[in-house]
């Protein structure tokens, strides 16, 4: 129960590797006094998540565990066996993971799940823990608990699982809960719903741990911040002072790159529309046969060097509207225009051969660039392969994929490299500069900086940015991330269940929403 | 990571200036066996009069059912002809129905799966009902029925065996097929703008044939057994060929007296399982971890 | 989703399955019947006695008329498809019985055979994966390897080393026979190789499942290692080997062609054999049927035990 301290004292882990073993975490030391919030936070590859998971002796096979000083309650946990440390996991320290769809067991009911941690520890009898189980899921604000407990993960909706994920952590009332990135990959919706579940465990008296990469996050929640990179402490202290002041540059980077400002207001002119949309539909049948609208009436008008924000939790028809766009989809109703040409329409079905002579002139980004790649190929070999299809004679290739690396700023000996081997920021430099190939006027970029961390997202947009500038491009550009959307966007579409609840220059949206909807996506990217 | 002969290593990156796919060999010991064992074999294969002076043919009474010495390393048959000649000399058969069967097998599935995957809806129903049927039918089965009419030798075993395979092949190409349709790559070319002809030699049918090449190493292999149960069934070569199914026809009857009949060119039938099993699954890890 | 709509879909999803049941049996029968139309030899002669015997013409000609085999091709398959339709398997021409009564006696042999090989190669599978799948490097590899050798072996060379070292050298156990001491070689036969494919396969996708977030997630719990197999990991690991149990029945069934043969054990698929080199049109075409109709049965109840297990393969139908 509350009351306890947990006291680390220059934790280091290393993992024993072909070349030597390798340090992944050094001196890290911190405290949490009972019933406070501590935040570890810093970009991939900094170490959080090992020391977290090292905690509960969980750091993975290999891996070498040293500490000054390693407690829990006045209980040394260095000296733990294994059966020790069983003891003290989900009794003593909760643990809750990323991501409910896979941390949960998706072939178990989820109130399975949540009875485990009782009946592992010995706790109750299966009247007691039931009636346990029913209890954590009302605590957790799960609508129906007797209906839930016995559908697995996949049956419920994002926010649900995430709730029933945090009450199998809660069940044996731990004194201390370690949360791992409680809110990435989630919509913001579910993310406020965590944030003040979380809130609500703290208020309880129990402490926390939070380890994240997002800032706002920790500024709602934790009292003390620890900021790691490379698996060493560059920085920590009380929450304001290290967001309001930091000292260090790494952390001055991690908060500029949360930071985003609003589209340059000083921006080209704009030029005549590029991609007319007209009262666009697109039915899906769902897997219980019931008929969906996945796009429903939307219009919109793309002109030369503007951005238009498309924002939307996921479902809500934003891809499905990128890939009508693109004319990949025929419209159940309405068509895309170009300015002198048909594009699709659901009345008349225009060939592919007719699109394909115009396909050079838009362009794709999409999120994981990795499978848009053929993956026997080199990236001199990809570009090489958007310069045949833009119809550049073979000559000309070496040439222009010299100068397509240099536009996006890769280094030129990068063409025979594998994108497999390439950093996720490289490859959709990459993806970025295969689009650009064909000198086209429009590029759809379907959640470009999504899968990347809050650094490389920032300089990924800048070059997004730069190259809009430089060659006039129309940007249809698709994020749930709110702030990218402000940073990016001169107009801004919001949709909700396939249908555009809102829309406007983005200042007018984004200073005075009108829609409930637009309102509820405000503030839970703390936006309002 | 299992750390084991025949499961091999896993690795890591290419070392600049050799080439990808040797790499992998070199560091699996497992691997280097079962690489060592079939370039034996296709050299037996193409040159038995290398490996050994005796004639498997020619019969030598006084020397019948002598069990394995020096003089025969694996023992005499019936007629006193050497084992150990006899399967050098049938190595040549094995293989090439192992080889010819599976290609043959490969062959078909490949325009099956091909079509189904690519020509339509109403193609991918049929290709994907006639598969299932065609899978339902146990392999042996198959053989079987078809074996006589295709009388007995070298030649029937091939197409025996060749059209029990199919289904199993056909399967996976068409499996293959269908993801590879559905990956983003090919999604990617459709945007740039290249034409679906262009598409479908160039980036589906070979990523969808990668992992053929790993399948069809194995079944070799498998192919060689079943044309060696079959063989056992008496649908084989006839006596006396030196055939290795044959051979296990014709010890088959003298099990109790004489086990060495049988034993031995089992055993290099196992062998030669085994050995493209391993290579296959090592081709499988060079192509996982990224090779070309 | 309401009780309505799951009847249905329960419904059509039966009826679909029963469509493609019954496709799969007539194309398994027209299979059968192209096969022996195009064997060379004439049935006739097999019938009444084999190639010493020496029938009048008379005799021939009444026999291929009472056999039907003097119609055309294409009348012969359609009679054949209709009594086939009427459960009529006809008469064997080689054992002068009804094909039914020789399935009825040579059947349950084998069907013991497979369902006991069975039994035993998961058993044997789940045992070697279960303890040893990343517990320990030296043992996960060896136990891999015994896998990878097992699933080499050639069902017929296993059965004939067995046969010498447990029946002839040993002499532990009966060389032929249908008792059950007698059924434990046949078995062992068939299930090492068999054993060993699903050992590895079900290895494969043990390991990739230990790697899972819901495992970690267990283990934050206290669940020991044992706990995380058995509860956790052992669920998803079987459900690739399931899926291929369908194939692994009716690859039993047929390789209990040769190892009936080996240890002259009573059952179809030695009747199978004798058919086909008979010649014997119906007796043949009924075991194919037959062995097709327990693979229809066998993927059946897979499907259905995989859906218990995974209801997300419920919907999903390929």
């Amino acid at each position: 129960m509350s009351g306890q301290a947990l006291q680390v004292e220059r934790l280091g882990v290393s993992f024993g590797g072909r070349d030597g073993p390798r340090q992944v975490v050094r001196e890290v030391s911190f405290t949490i006094p009972p019933g406070r919030t501590v935040a570890l936070v810093g970009g991939s590859g900094s170490g959080k998540s090992v020391t977290a998971r090292s905690l509960v002796g969980l750091a993975g096979p290999g891996a070498a565990v040293s500490a000054a000083r390693l407690n829990y309650g006045g209980r040394d946990l260095l000296s733990l066996s294994e059966a020790g440390w069983r003891a003290v996991r989900g009794r003593e320290i909760g643990f809750v993971l990323q991501d409910a769809l896979v941390s949960l067991d998706p072939l178990r009911p989820v109130g399975d799940e949540i009875v485990e941690a009782m009946r592992v520890h010995g706790w109750g009898n299966r009247v007691t823990r039931h009636q346990r189980m029913l209890d954590l899921l009302a605590r957790v604000r799960v609508p129906e608990p007797e209906l839930r407990a016995r559908q697995r993960p996949g049956e419920l909706s994002g926010g649900l699982r995430q709730r029933a994920l945090i009450a199998s952590a809660l069940a044996l009332e731990p004194g201390l809960v370690i949360a791992d990135e409680p809110t990435t990959a989630l919509d913001a919706g579910v993310q406020a719903q965590v944030v003040a579940l979380l809130r609500e465990i703290r208020s309880r008296g129990t402490s926390l741990l939070v380890i994240s990469h997002d800032l706002g996050l920790v500024a709602r929640l934790a009292d003390e911040v620890v900021v790691l990179q490379d698996g060493g402490v560059v920085e920590q202290g009380p929450v304001r002072r290290i967001l309001e002041q930091p000292s260090h540059p790494y952390t001055r980077a991690l908060l500029g790159a949360g930071r985003r400002g609003s589209r340059a207001a000083a921006r080209a002119q704009l030029g005549a529309p590029l991609l007319i949309a007209d009262r666009l539909d697109k039915r899906f049948v769902g897997p219980d046969h019931q008929a969906r609208l996945a796009v429903d009436g939307v219009s919109f008008s793309l002109q030369r060097g503007q951005t238009i924000g498309i924002v939307g939790e996921s479902g809500s028809g934003k891809t499905t509207l990128a890939r009508l766009a693109l004319g990949l989809e025929q419209p159940d109703g309405g068509e895309v225009r170009l300015p002198d040409m048909l594009w699709a329409s659901s009345t008349r079905r225009v060939p592919e051969r007719r699109r394909r002579g115009r396909r050079r002139e838009i362009g794709v980004i999409w999120q994981d660039p990795l499978s848009s790649f053929d993956p026997r190929w080199t990236v001199g070999r990809i570009l090489a392969d958007a310069l045949t299809a833009a119809g550049l004679p073979r000559a000309a290739h070496e040439a222009r994929v010299a100068e397509l690396l240099r536009q996006v700023q890769l280094a030129a000996g990068l063409a025979d490299e594998h994108p497999a081997r390439l950093s996720g920021g490289q490859r959709q430099r990459v993806a970025i500069a295969r689009a650009v190939a064909s000198r086209p006027r429009i590029i759809v970029c379907d959640e470009p900086v999504s899968a990347l961390d809050a650094q490389v997202q920032g300089q990924v947009l800048d070059l997004l940015s730069g190259l809009q500038r430089e060659f006039g491009l129309a940007y249809l550009f698709i994020s749930h991330d709110l702030r990218v959307i402000r940073q990016m966007s001169d107009e801004v579409m919001v949709m909700q269940r396939g249908q555009v609840v809102e829309r406007g220059p983005t200042g007018t949206v984004f200073g005075h929403p009108a829609h409930p909807f637009t309102r509820q996506l405000l503030e839970a990217a703390s936006l309002l | 990571m299992s750390q084991s002969l025949l499961a091999g290593r896993r690795w890591g990156d290419a070392r600049q200036g050799r080439p990808a796919w040797l790499l992998p060999l070199v560091a699996d010991p497992g691997a280097m066996l079962a690489a060592c064992f079939l370039v034996w074999l296709v050299a037996t294969a193409m040159a038995p009069a290398l490996f050994t002076a005796r004639d498997p043919i020619a019969i030598a009474p006084r020397a019948a059912f002598l069990p394995p010495d020096w003089a025969h390393p694996f023992g005499t048959d019936a007629s006193g002809r050497d084992i150990l000649a006899r399967i050098i000399w049938g190595t040549r058969s094995s293989l090439l129905i192992g080889v010819l069967s599976t290609g043959l097998a490969l062959g078909v599935a490949i325009v099956i799966g091909t079509f189904g995957a690519l020509g339509g809806r109403l193609a991918e129903r049929c290709v994907a009902r006639l598969l299932e049927v065609l899978f339902s039918f146990p392999t042996l089965i198959l053989s079987l029925l078809f074996a006589p009419s295709l009388g007995s030798g070298t030649r029937s075993l091939v197409l025996a065996v060749g059209i029990g395979s199919i289904a199993g092949y056909g399967r996976l190409v068409f499996g293959q097929m269908r993801s590879v349709r559905e990956a983003g790559y090919v999604e990617a070319a459709r945007v740039l703008g290249h034409p679906a002809w262009r598409t479908i030699c160039v980036q589906i049918v070979p990523n969808a044939m990668r992992p053929l090449l790993v399948t069809a190493t194995m079944g070799v292999g498998q192919t060689i057994v079943w044309a060696s149960t079959l063989s056992f069934l008496g649908l084989g070569a006839p006596p006396p060929a030196a055939e290795w199914g044959t051979m296990l026809v014709m010890g088959r009857d003298y099990i109790a007296q004489a086990w060495w009949l049988t034993f031995f060119p089992g055993l290099f039938i196992v062998l030669t399982s085994l050995s493209t099993t391993v290579l296959g699954r090592a081709l499988q890890r060079t192509l996982a971890a990224g090779g070309r | 989703m309401n009780a309505g709509v799951r009847t249905r879909r329960l419904a059509s999803g039966l009826l679909g399955r029963a469509a493609g049941g019954g496709s799969v049996l007539f194309v398994s029968a027209s299979i059968t019947f192209i096969a022996l139309h195009i064997m060379p030899g004439d049935p006739v002669m097999a019938m009444l006695g084999g190639p010493t015997a020496d029938p009048s013409p008379a005799a021939i000609a009444a026999a291929r008329h009472e056999y039907g085999l003097d119609r055309p091709l294409a009348v012969q398959y359609g009679l054949y498809l209709w009594r086939l339709l009427h459960g009529d398997l006809g008469v064997s021409f080689s054992q002068h019985m009804r094909v039914a009564a020789v399935l009825r006696e040579q059947a349950g042999p084998t069907i013991v055979l497979t369902l006991s090989a069975l039994a035993a190669s998961w058993i044997v599978a789940l045992l070697s994966v279960l303890v040893t799948t990343r517990r320990n490097r030296w043992l996960d590899g060896a136990a891999a390897s015994v896998e990878t050798v097992g699933a080499s072996l050639p069902h017929f060379w296993l059965g004939i080393v067995l046969l010498w070292v447990f029946a002839f050298r040993l002499q532990w156990l009966p060389p032929a026979g249908n008792s059950l001491a007698a059924l434990i070689l046949p078995t062992v036969s068939l299930a090492i190789p068999l054993g060993g494919f699903i050992g590895r396969v079900t290895r494969d996708s043990f390991a990739a499942a230990l790697d899972q977030p819901f495992v970690l997630s267990a283990r934050t719990r206290g669940l020991s290692d044992w706990q995380v197999r058995v509860l956790h990991v052992l669920r998803h690991a079987v459900l690739p080997g399931l899926g291929l149990s369908a194939w692994a029945v009716a690859a039993l069934l047929g390789n209990a062609v040769v190892v009936e043969t080996i240890f002259s054990r009573r059952g179809i698929g030695r009747q199978l054999f004798e058919a086909v080199s008979m010649q014997d049109m119906p007796l043949a075409s009924g075991i194919v049927l037959f062995v097709t109709c327990l693979y229809v049965i066998a993927s059946l109840l897979i499907e259905m035990l995989s859906a218990l297990i995974d209801p997300r393969l419920q919907g999903a139908r390929r």
